[in-house]
């Protein structure tokens, strides 16, 4: 893997900075961007509808692009819907699933999740089900042994997070989705930060999985709910509307198959034909590439993060359990004498720097990282902090980058 | 100056502490942050005497604390509740990123919420 060609290939980083967030979105190479001119430049159209020539480009393009991101999972094209985000793919499902769930049934979460995979999971429990938890173990992972005495009969759905985007801890789903086809509980795994990452195939295991493209190089308004086609067929469609059906009168709607059925209105084709083009570049530098390069990276950050006694990381001591981010705070130097010479119990900013306020310096030395929640905010009254500084790479960061990143830190004199 | 070199250089804090004679004893919590931050304000004839402030917050809302004390402290509090969000951002010695304007305004915020706030 040429990082410095790879480098060459995102125009973004020919400005002067250390971009370490791209769990929260990442850069877009050359190769993106000129995919999505050239469709408005050349093809654009409506797609599915029109008869005229163009019309039929514009839906070949669109469809295309469906079946080389369900090639990149491994799976078949129409068990792909197209929908703005992983939030949207995951509220899309728990609309749709609501009409087969009744009252006391259970659906199991586990304490690490993004709040996408929390908020439309606890919406349910005003329709009378009830929503449980996984417990974590001292290092961010899910504890096994709780998991299997939670998966009770009632439990009807299993919904956990590939790789969290807190601690980075890569969960053993194929422990947890065989876990629960075995109880014959739905298995949803939110493969947002790592479909991005890690090599990845669709698995019997697995019945709906969501992701993101602009976390995988694709522009931002386009993400993907996979669903295993024989389930989709059976469940309601989410919005109505255009595109999304094969007849309507005003005594009765017949709907389009799936994915077309879960796909209402005229749909996001840049963005298809965008996360297309980002799926043949991750392919064309391999995901295996990719992974070891990303563990290289997390192994000196590890490293770095354990030799610097003011830094507190949370998630797996292992390189080889995590993915490409570390989350930590700094502990502060000059305001634990403060409070001592108040001789005062109560803390200012704590024993931990605000992950803010190490943010804005970070920032100030064109090191950009994110602080705070990370929309995760019940892990951390769960973990009993107050926020958190994250570190995220991805395959364009380079180790003199994760290694000028903790330089900084070291010039923090708070 | 950067930002962080204000921070890093700012000085001991003045006005770190409780005040158990407070006639204002105010919670003040950030949005989104789980920031907390308590003014205890002594009054003597509506002038404020002596301030102080404690919690656990960020150091941009505990610098803006330390400051905002130091302001209002000789004020007649009716003055100093109504000292507008723009003219405290003006007046802070650092331009703060749109993130964190509510870590700077989180004390002046907490002293309109109390009692005194109705005279805004």
């Amino acid at each position: 893997m040429d990082i410095n060609s790879i480098r060459k290939d995102f125009p973004i980083l020919n400005r002067n900075f250390i971009y370490l967030d791209s769990a929260a979105t990442s850069q877009k190479p050359r190769q993106v961007i000129d995919a999505i001119r050239n469709y408005y430049e050349n093809y654009n159209a409506n797609v599915h509808r029109s008869i005229y020539s163009l019309a039929s480009e514009a839906t070949e393009i669109y469809e295309s692009s469906r079946k080389n991101i369900a090639d990149f999972i491994g799976a078949r094209d129409n068990e792909i819907i197209f929908t703005r985000n992983t939030t949207e793919a995951l509220n899309l499902l728990s609309y749709s699933l609501q009409s087969k769930l009744e009252k006391g049934d259970e659906v199991l979460l586990s304490r690490m999740e993004h709040h996408s995979n929390l908020l439309p999971w606890l919406r349910l429990e005003s329709h009378g089900i009830k929503v449980k938890f996984i417990e974590l173990d001292s290092e961010g992972n899910m504890d096994e042994e709780d998991f299997k005495s939670k998966l009770t009969k009632n439990v009807k759905l299993v919904s956990i997070t590939h790789v969290s985007n807190v601690l980075g801890t890569i969960n053993n789903i194929e422990f947890f989705g065989k876990m629960a086809k075995e109880n014959e509980s739905l298995f949803v795994v939110d493969g947002a930060q790592s479909i991005p990452h890690l090599p990845f195939k669709i698995n019997d295991y697995i019945d709906f999985l969501a992701f993101s493209g602009h976390k995988m190089l694709g522009p931002m308004g386009i993400g993907v709910l996979y669903g295993k086609y024989s389930l989709l067929e059976g469940l309601p469609p989410f919005m109505q509307g255009g595109e999304m059906v094969k007849s309507v009168s005003l005594e009765r709607v017949i709907y389009e198959d799936p994915p077309v059925k879960f796909e209402a209105g005229t749909p996001n084709v840049e963005g298809a034909v965008g996360l297309s083009a980002a799926v043949d570049y991750l392919k064309k530098i391999g995901m295996d590439n990719i992974r070891k390069h990303e563990y290289e990276l997390g192994k000196r950050a590890l490293e770095l993060a354990e030799s610097n006694k003011l830094i507190e990381y949370y998630g797996p001591r292992d390189s080889r359990k995590r993915s490409g981010l570390i989350s930590f705070n700094l502990k502060s130097k000059k305001y634990d004498r403060i409070v001592k010479d108040l001789q005062s119990k109560s803390i200012i900013a704590g024993k931990l720097i605000h992950s803010h306020d190490v943010a804005e310096f970070l920032g100030d030395k064109s090191v950009f990282a994110r602080s705070g929640y990370h929309c995760a905010e019940p892990l951390f009254k769960y973990l009993g902090i107050n926020g958190s500084v994250r570190f995220s790479w991805y395959l364009y960061n380079t180790i003199q980058e994760i290694e000028k990143a903790f330089e900084s830190l070291g010039e923090i004199n708070v | 100056m950067s930002n962080w070199d204000f921070i890093n250089n700012y000085g001991d804090l003045r006005n770190w502490g409780k005040l158990d004679s407070a006639d204002i004893k105010i919670e003040g919590a950030g949005t989104q942050c789980g920031d907390v931050i308590n003014l205890y304000i002594k009054l003597e004839n509506g002038i404020i005497k002596d301030a102080k402030f404690d919690g656990d917050a960020c150091i941009l809302s505990t610098i803006s604390a330390d400051i905002f004390l130091s302001k209002i402290i000789g004020m007649n509090i009716k003055d100093a509740v109504k000292i507008s969000e723009n003219s405290y951002l003006e007046e802070f010695p650092i331009n703060v990123s749109p993130g964190r304007i509510g870590c700077v305004l989180l004390p002046l915020r907490t002293l309109k919420r109390s009692e005194y706030g109705k005279y805004c």
